[in-house]
């Protein structure tokens, strides 16, 4: 069941209304069928695999804080990680491994063909598998005791707003909630609810549409020229923040409404200076999960070497598993590690680069220069993402390609945009709606809309709210409510 | 407890906001709209069926041709599972002599039919036989479908139309029923180069069961057994249905069918037809339905032992076109329009239209001559509409020729 469709918007209903039948801190049983029923509407078999990491994970983490000694707590932490793993190796990197192997025998001479494992990859298991994975660090490190009730455990592995795309939620910032959830609050209810509509719009009215454009250059590279590509990779850039930050949006707004707050996962990510700053600010739950569990231990295990190339090796490897984690292709390699790459580079140089700005004055502070940096840090990020957008490395190179030797520059037909898929009347729709976009993130800055639209005068308020809910029914794109997957959904 | 009122006052204002655009944008058959504005028992003939049987059958020109009431009812899609109910409906109404079957309502597999059934579901007044037909086929996934609003798109490249509907909506329902009487004219052209593509392509089942649909023609067969409706199974010109262009395609054998209960099948005669008859490889458009109708109009006759009115078909036969010319010379075009009968008094109107806008960029007006010669800019995105019209009478017909795909005349 996809966030952004009218069932997810009935289903959330009817939990919300039978939740409210429940005292407050037996809310969970109920939040906990409903989760799995959510799974289970998916896929059995996917609650099955849920259920599964879920069993491993509460064992594990019981086993681990009974355990006397700083031994056998290493054995339980290793056994529940690597089942949690290899349950999230079998579905999602197999096939790519095997892949791997048969090209890597087939530079040797030998040719290999292994049979493709037909399994679909069950909803959410990238998250909840490092959520799981979080978990027992956290107990195997006495962060936090281990949850002994089994069910309240599952609900934090499994709860419905947040198990297809996340955010990835520490056992520490959930499980509490989960035993005492907030009390119900006006205008938290309407702050949620104004949210969820907020998400809806983004996604069906600008990222869907964007979608369109954006695989039409994709699908066929070499058919289109340099502007029109560099037009799709800039839609590109938008499409994804927009899409999963509209995911992030539904899934925040609708925990909101069953009393648990979800952490933020972006904070205007392209406004960022540095590469560095940008994964502060995109997917922060899982940014935050990489910088606590792999790189802060990485760096720890190296810290006796003091050459700062270790600590670029410790970037790329962070950032090589980033790009594994989102997908198994070549491509999500190359992005993750062109974004290692990139704060490598920062890190190496970053001393350098502070003296220099001080003993030229750049006004390193200065509006312009902040955006000349802003600009330049797009720029970076967009060109990683031609990878993660490219179903595979040819179709990314001829678009680089493309962009490179401004193929076409000259002729007037490479300038035509209306060959990608959008009419002329989805482009002003656009239009309206990224201006609308962008005022709000602007205004966001200041604090939430959310809260502060319901201090605004009742005619404004209400006119504003009512515009919301039916641009969203009247130009949200596909058939409004059959809407397009996110793309996170597919992690 | 302020709060909360204005809250419920949001919502109930919000609600009927967006009541007001399901009514609005609902794309319910004018067909069933119009049905229930028919005096009751008034029908003689109804034709059910998807969108081969009201695209086809004109009843305009069939109760012209011979003295019967006839009316055409279905939607888009249409299996036979919805057209069971639809008949079980209006037999509440009208208790016709013949129902026609058009036989495509049997070969795609009723799978389709969570998707589609909202078309008439839209339009049937809620009772125990809509209510059924909706939780017999109800899947979560499609709950959203109930509300037209949010199945429907507007077409903001012409938004007219959704404007106009938003505007008229609560005015008071026209008792006037139109003429077509459920007829829905198709009035594309099949360009050549389609046409042969079409023969071409394999004829592909999707292997779907059909037990469904057997099970639901029994039900159907009965009921009209019941009431004393005489059925009959209806084959429309088609140039090939191919599994590709249908996902759910699998022809159900209804010639065993009707040789098992006794049934009579029409099969039309395509001998006659041509490229230009079709709108595409499963459609006959406006000048093929007319023919088609002609035919029904001779088999219903026989069946019912009535005469067919010949002046009434001649006049109607005047509309055959045996051809149509192009001649492009950079941006300067002409069109041409070949008649098959040369001393009808026929009146054309061709007019140049932006396609995805349908703007009239020129128009000849109404003349007595064949022939349209016009300034055009872009052969993919314009098209000519030509009306014709026999001046004996009122009827018109509608085509819509595409710019052939070369700069040659055709």
């Amino acid at each position: 069941m996809q966030l952004s469709t009218f069932l997810f918007l009935v289903f959330l209903t009817i939990v919300f209304l039978i939740q409210q039948v429940f005292p407050r801190k037996a809310r969970w049983i109920w939040l906990l069928v409903a989760s799995y029923l959510f799974c289970v509407y998916s896929d059995v078999k996917f609650a099955a695999v849920l259920a599964g990491v879920t069993l491993i994970a509460y064992l594990a983490g019981v086993l681990i804080a009974n355990a006397k000694e700083r031994k056998g707590k290493r054995v339980f932490l290793l056994l529940g990680m690597l089942i949690a793993v290899g349950t999230l190796f079998s579905f999602k990197y197999l096939n790519f491994s095997l892949n791997i192997l048969e090209d890597a025998l087939g530079i040797l001479g030998i040719a290999k063909d292994y049979p493709a494992n037909q399994w679909l990859l069950p909803l959410g298991l990238s998250f909840y598998t490092f959520q799981a994975i979080s978990y027992l660090l956290d107990v195997y490190n006495g962060v936090i005791p281990p949850e002994r009730n089994i069910g309240k455990f599952a609900l934090y592995l499994a709860f419905f707003p947040k198990l297809i795309s996340g955010p990835i939620e520490r056992a520490s910032h959930l499980l509490p909630q989960i035993t005492t959830p907030n009390p119900f609050n006006y205008e938290n209810f309407v702050a949620a609810l104004l949210r969820i509509f907020w998400g809806f719009f983004k996604k069906l009215v600008i990222a869907d549409r964007l979608a369109v454009l954006v695989g039409s250059v994709f699908n066929a590279p070499t058919d289109y020229f340099a502007p029109q590509s560099i037009m799709v990779v800039l839609a590109f850039s938008l499409q994804i923040y927009i899409d999963f930050s509209a995911y992030c949006d539904i899934a925040i707004g609708a925990a909101s409404l069953l009393g648990i707050d979800l952490v933020e996962n972006f904070n205007l990510p392209y406004l960022a200076r540095s590469v560095t700053e940008f994964w502060r600010r995109w997917h922060i739950s899982l940014s935050n999960w990489l910088r606590d569990y792999i790189f802060i231990p990485l760096n720890f295990a190296t810290r006796r070497r003091k050459a700062k190339i270790w600590l670029a090796v410790n970037i790329l490897i962070v950032f090589l598993i980033s790009g594994i984690w989102h997908g198994a292709n070549y491509t999500f390699i190359i992005w993750g590690l062109l974004h290692g790459f990139y704060q490598a580079v920062e890190a190496i140089t970053q001393q350098w680069r502070t003296r220099l700005e001080k003993r030229y004055s750049i006004g390193y502070k200065g509006f312009l220069f902040g955006a000349l940096q802003v600009v330049f840090t797009f720029s970076l990020v967009c060109l990683a993402w031609v990878f993660f957008r490219a179903e595979n490395i040819h179709v990314a190179s001829s678009l680089l390609k493309n962009i490179v030797t401004l193929r076409g520059s000259l002729h007037a037909i490479a300038w035509d945009f209306t060959q990608l898929g959008l009419t002329p009347a989805d482009y002003w729709i656009l239009a309206v709606a990224l201006l609308i976009f962008g005022v709000f993130e602007i205004s966001s800055r200041k604090g939430s809309l959310f809260i502060r639209s319901q201090k605004w005068v009742l005619p404004i308020r209400w006119s504003v709210y009512l515009l919301l809910i039916f641009a969203v029914i009247l130009f949200g794109y596909f058939g409004a409510f059959k809407a397009s997957d996110f793309i996170y959904a597919g992690f | 407890m302020k709060k909360w009122i204005r809250f419920i006052t949001f919502c109930l204002i919000a609600l009927m906001l967006f009541e007001w655009l399901n009514l609005s944008t609902s794309n319910a058959n004018q067909g069933w709209r119009d049905f229930y504005k028919l005096p009751h028992n008034n029908v003689d003939v109804v034709f059910m069926g998807n969108s081969h049987n009201f695209e086809t059958f004109q009843p305009q020109v069939i109760d012209d041709l011979i003295p019967i009431n006839s009316f055409v009812l279905g939607t888009s899609g249409e299996n036979v599972v919805v057209s069971y109910y639809e008949l079980q409906e209006l037999l509440k109404y009208q208790k016709p002599k013949v129902v026609v079957l058009e036989t495509f309502a049997l070969d795609m597999s009723d799978l389709l039919v969570p998707e589609l059934m909202y078309e008439y579901l839209d339009v049937s007044p809620l009772n125990i036989n809509h209510i059924s037909l909706w939780l017999n086929y109800f899947q979560p996934k499609e709950i959203f479908n109930l509300f037209p609003a949010l199945r429907l798109r507007v077409d903001w490249n012409s938004p007219r139309k959704f404007f106009g509907q938003l505007s008229t909506v609560f005015r008071e329902r026209e008792a006037r029923i139109d003429p077509k009487r459920g007829y829905i004219a198709n009035t594309g052209v099949l360009l050549p180069e389609e046409y042969e593509s079409a023969l071409r392509q394999p004829m592909r089942e999707s292997g779907y069961s059909l037990d469904n649909n057997e099970q639901y023609l029994n039900k159907f067969l009965e009921l009209c057994l019941e009431n004393n409706i005489q059925l009959i199974l209806s084959v429309v010109p088609s140039i090939n249905i191919s599994g590709g262009q249908f996902e759910y395609y699998v022809p159900f054998d209804y010639a065993a069918y009707a040789q098992k209960n006794g049934l009579e099948v029409i099969q039309m005669d395509m001998t006659g037809f041509k490229t230009f008859d079709y709108s595409d490889p499963t459609h006959v458009n406006s000048i093929g339905s007319l023919q088609t109708s002609i035919q029904m109009a001779h088999s219903l006759a026989g069946r019912m032992s009535l005469e067919v009115d010949r002046s009434k078909q001649a006049y109607y036969e005047s509309y055959n076109i045996t051809d149509y010319e192009w001649e492009i010379n950079g941006t300067k075009g002409s069109f041409t329009l070949i008649p098959a009968e040369k001393t009808a008094p026929l009146e054309y109107r061709f007019t140049l239209r932006e396609m995805s806008t349908k703007e009239e960029l020129s128009t000849s007006g109404w003349q007595r001559g064949n022939s349209y010669v016009f300034d055009f800019s872009n052969v993919k995105s314009e098209y000519i509409e030509v009306t014709i019209w026999n001046t004996d009478g009122d009827y018109k017909i509608i085509l819509n020729f595409r710019f052939p795909s070369t700069n040659n005349s055709k």
